[in-house]
């Protein structure tokens, strides 16, 4: 891949790819390399970062007691499956 | 360590530990997001569970998650056609349709009206059309790759991305308004 400058609209349509860290390496590089330049770019990166750092927040714990009764289940397969040998 | 090398009980209960059983929060989580009834999602990570042990001798270890999903999947698009055979034209929608006939009749807008949301990013989550909602849950909260989440929903990555960034654009207008609204 050629080593050119990234546009402004390039970077827009690979922003949220980019944030998921979903592209390789070379694109990933280019599109840091803009934001580190490009202030107006720089700030929309920041406001999409900050969604989905307030969306990660938003994760509740799983309920423990679902979680004891599924694992309790992981061993009843194994269990039956030996039994039944 | 190749699965002919580990058949016979003991091997697949040993790559069931290995493979499976470290996923089983993750499973939990993303059945939650499908089904939208926590006595559902349990039933479908059992079932899930139960598939996995069965296939797990010709599973080639690479990418468990991906397999687990795609398992899931499967396992849910099942339990909707013993449901509501007539919906399965299109497995994708057919689980939207599912999962907005949450058990109190709540759909996401009468939610949004009924609670008082804690955060702007709360309502503006909730206000998301569910199936677009549900892929910000995948991978926005559940930290799912765009493959995984594609292979939990059955639907192309493509597919998932166009749904995400459109959800988070809308996301960011439905916060932009609630700050508008504040000042």
């Amino acid at each position: 891949m050629s080593n050119k400058t990234m546009s402004c609209r390039d970077v827009a349509l690979r922003l949220q790819t980019y944030l998921d860290g979903e592209l390789d390496d070379t694109r990933m590089d280019r599109i840091q390399a803009h934001l580190d330049a490009c202030v107006d770019c720089g700030l929309e990166a920041d406001v999409f970062t900050s969604i989905k750092n307030d969306l990660q927040r938003q994760v509740s714990p799983v309920n423990s007691n679902a979680m004891a009764r599924l694992r309790e289940f992981s061993e009843q397969i194994s269990k039956r499956s030996a039994d039944s040998d | 360590m190749s699965p002919d090398a580990v058949a016979g009980p003991v091997g697949q209960d040993a790559r069931f530990a290995e493979y499976v059983v470290p996923e089983l929060e993750v499973l939990y989580r993303v059945a939650q997001s499908i089904t939208r009834n926590p006595t559902d999602a349990e039933d479908l990570v059992q079932d899930t569970l139960l598939r996995a042990y069965r296939a797990i001798e010709r599973f080639d270890g690479r990418y468990p998650r991906a397999w687990l999903l795609t398992i899931m999947r499967n396992a849910q698009v099942n339990r909707v056609r013993r449901k509501r055979p007539e919906l399965m034209h299109d497995p994708d929608e057919t689980m939207s349709r599912v999962a907005d006939e949450s058990p109190d009749g709540a759909d996401a807008e009468s939610q949004l009206m009924d609670k008082e949301f804690e955060a702007p990013i709360e309502a503006a989550l909730a206000a998301l059309p569910e199936k677009f909602r549900r892929v910000v849950e995948l991978v926005d909260l559940n930290q799912l790759s765009y493959q995984e989440a594609a292979d939990a929903l059955g639907i192309p990555v493509g597919t998932v991305m166009s749904r995400l960034h459109r959800a988070r654009r809308n996301i960011r207008q439905s916060l932009e308004a609630s700050d508008t609204e504040e000042n």
